[in-house]
């Protein structure tokens, strides 16, 4: 099923949108993996222990019901981030059900964090978050190869300062 | 941690360049004499400091000092406070009266001794325009808060504090966060002392930053307010005003009490009480804990309003040089100053049960607000929590410099939001002007926000399933400080989303002549904060949990 008509499609003008790496999907579905099957073994037991027949089998169906949905649906997660970057701002776009555009304007940067946890380092990836004032500000990258990663964050401080010099 | 400043621990202060050549004791093991010394000096050393502050000479530095030594027995009593609602009355009822004691007595003692070993661990130094506070017991922290952005102090005293004439300092840095250090706790006078050298450091320091000059075309509004609340208050001749102040607003003991018995928890209180009785009567044989488990929450539904009656109680507002000037509170009075310069986004809310009376509300958001309430951090400022609506009008005008956010008019959101919004579709509405972004929301209790461009730290624009099948997208806004209410123009048509959203984000990176000419440009939110400075494209391989 393709998305209709995504928010960002409407955005005028030309947008270069960058994918992130194919490779994150595998990291997404072996973290859902190891937190889902130990949760969902937990709850079944324990619903087993204290509900008994039917509601164990109710649980454990439902739960892995979640899972493998979010299983399923993790490549289309992984195809509709992206990132833009251009000339005054970072454009950064995803979401299946929610669709979500976050425009983060350079001089409003204030620190930018990298990073990877250890399931990330085995594939090989990286994760850029940009950090402004404002703690609502929803503006992560995952999944980038660390090169990557690492030039995207030294432009973006390098534009923020650029923006700043200019202030 | 790769904050540069926080991952320092094995550096002391001294370690630094340019400090101070006085030998301290190790951070990690303060000798006793330290305090011993400090405690004895502290009060000259603070006199002869605000002294040569004032005559404007270098900025002088000082040792590190403690705090006062009955603060472990203030926090410790928190945390037995804190013990005690954990336990609750289920959990009385459940270990026995004699465990239970045990147990709380056993929390009031490791909180105690958690509490001391705090205590002996920190320290605070204003040296170089910063202020340094050491503390941790596992993790020694090192923070530095660079006085040219503090924003704000607060100067509070909680009801157990005031007995002993102790004093709290918190200290409201741009950017900052519930992490900041508060100095808890100080004698009164040398708080005071403390918090007027402060300020006048980093007025003196941020000379160029912070532009505390009102336009001239704010005044006659301002006298606006200060006479209908003088004229109408009537008590204004007993209000405590300092030099240098003007006062806006009194909210009379009679008007607070009325406004939290309209609000809808009072309303509740009836049915709870009803409902004990009737579980009473219905079983009989309930236990003494059940019975007192369902007063308590009795209690707890009528403990917000009169907290909030006690928190506003005695509430002036006066204008001065610095911002807005608010003081409030019955057991514990505390004195805040909001710089208008920093306001992130106003506030005008209408309760449903206010309507009769025609009473509103008006909070503003703030860049950096260190308060640990977290009420205060999601919900902003309180700048009138009763009041008629020319006041909050005026208020809040001041507020924004001097631009009224009730008289622009508000484009409505299509008839067909009416799917995603049912009941509050047509009290919703968005406009953007050369300054502001405003947006209205709330079909029973409507609220008013107005966010000055310039302070937009990001835009986002959010579009759920439904709203895609309706061309419908929300554009939120984001803003240093907490609202407590949603910055965001809800239900938009896509392209209108999409208009908004470009328009905000271009007045962020460009931003117009107009707005420019009064102030120097938003940087003063965006710029790295405190610990942040060096942050930006730091090292990633540190950055690995």
């Amino acid at each position: 099923m393709s998305d209709e008509h995504p928010v960002w499609d409407s955005w005028p003008g030309d947008v270069a949108w960058q994918p992130v790496s194919p490779r994150l999907a595998v990291v997404r579905i072996l973290s859902l993996l190891l937190v889902g099957i130990p949760v969902t073994g937990l709850a079944t037991l324990l619903s087993w222990l204290w509900w008994g027949s039917p509601w164990w089998q109710i649980m454990a169906s439902v739960l892995t019901a979640i899972l493998l949905l979010r299983i399923i649906l993790t490549g289309r997660v992984v195809r509709a981030w992206g990132y833009a970057e251009r000339p005054d701002d970072l454009l950064i776009r995803h979401g299946v059900w929610t669709k979500r555009l976050s425009i983060v304007p350079y001089g409003r940067m204030q620190f930018i964090d990298l990073s990877a946890n250890p399931l990330q380092r085995m594939f090989d990836l990286s994760t850029v978050k940009l950090h402004t004032a404002s703690a609502g500000t929803d503006s992560t990258v995952p999944g980038l190869a660390p090169t990557e990663a690492a030039a995207l964050r030294d432009r973006l401080a390098e534009r923020a300062n650029q923006e700043r010099d200019g202030l | 941690m790769t904050n540069p400043t926080e991952s320092d621990p094995h550096h002391g202060p001294n370690a630094e360049p340019g400090t101070e050549p006085k030998p301290e004791p190790s951070a990690d093991a303060p000798a006793p004499t330290d305090t011993e010394r400090h405690d004895g000096a502290d009060p000259v050393e603070e006199s002869t400091e605000s002294g040569s502050d004032a005559a404007g000479t270098v900025l002088l530095d000082q040792g590190r000092q403690r705090l006062h030594p009955l603060s472990p027995v203030l926090h410790g009593i928190k945390t037995l406070w804190l013990v005690i609602a954990a336990l609750s009355w289920q959990g009385l009822a459940r270990f026995g009266l004699s465990i239970g004691g045990a147990l709380i007595l056993a929390g009031g003692i490791l909180g105690m001794i958690w509490a001391t070993l705090t205590w002996y661990y920190t320290g605070y130094q204003v040296q170089d325009g910063q202020l340094r506070i050491i503390k941790g017991v596992l993790v020694r922290r090192h923070r530095t808060i660079p006085l040219d952005r503090l924003q704000s102090i607060e100067l509070r005293q909680p009801l157990l504090a005031r007995f002993v004439g102790l004093a709290e300092l918190r200290l409201e840095v741009v950017g900052g966060s519930s992490s900041e250090a508060p100095l808890a706790f100080l004698p009164l006078e040398e708080a005071e002392g403390l918090r007027v050298r402060l300020l006048a450091l980093s007025k003196r320091l941020g000379a160029d930053v912070t532009v505390p000059v009102m336009p001239s075309a704010e005044a006659p509004s301002a006298e606006g307010v200060a006479e209908t609340a003088t004229a109408d208050a009537g008590v204004a001749a007993q209000v405590h005003s300092e030099p240098g102040e003007r006062l806006l607003t009194v909210v009379p003991t009679n008007r607070l009490v009325v406004s939290q018995l309209l609000t809808p928890d009072v309303f509740f209180v009836p049915v709870a009480v009803v409902a004990t009785i009737g579980f009473f009567v219905w079983q009989p044989d309930m236990s003494f804990y059940g019975l007192a488990g369902l007063i308590t929450a009795t209690i707890g539904i009528t403990l917000r309003p009169i907290s909030q009656a006690m928190g506003n109680y005695d509430f002036t507002l006066h204008e001065t040089d610095d911002g807005l000037r608010v003081r409030r509170g019955l057991t514990e009075r505390r004195t805040q100053t909001v710089p208008l310069t920093r306001v992130t986004a106003a506030v005008i809310r209408w309760p449903l049960l206010w309507r009769k009376p025609r009473w509103v509300h008006a909070r503003v958001a703030n860049a950096g607000h260190s308060g640990q309430r977290v009420e205060e951090l999601t919900q902003g400022s309180t700048i009138l929590p009763v009041g008629g609506f020319a006041d909050a009008r005026a208020i809040t005008t001041l507020a924004l410099s001097g631009i009224d956010m009730t008289e622009v008019e508000l484009r409505p959101a299509p008839r067909r939001a009416s799917w995603c919004a049912p009941i509050g579709r047509p009290a919703l509405g968005a406009a953007i002007t050369p300054r502001l972004f405003i947006t209205r929301s709330g079909r029973l209790s409507p609220q008013l926000v107005g966010i000055p461009r310039q302070r937009i730290q990001s835009v986002r624009v959010v579009q759920s399933r439904i709203q895609r099948l309706l061309r419908l997208a929300t554009v939120h806004v984001d803003i240093a400080g907490g609202l407590g209410v949603p910055a965001h123009a809800a239900h938009r048509d896509v392209s209108d989303a999409l208009r908004m959203a470009r328009e905000l984000g271009e007045a962020i990176t460009r931003p117009g002549p107009s707005e420019t000419a009064d102030e120097p440009v938003g940087a003063d939110v965006a710029e790295p904060v405190a610990t942040d400075s060096t942050d930006l494209g730091r090292p990633p391989s540190e950055d690995h949990p």
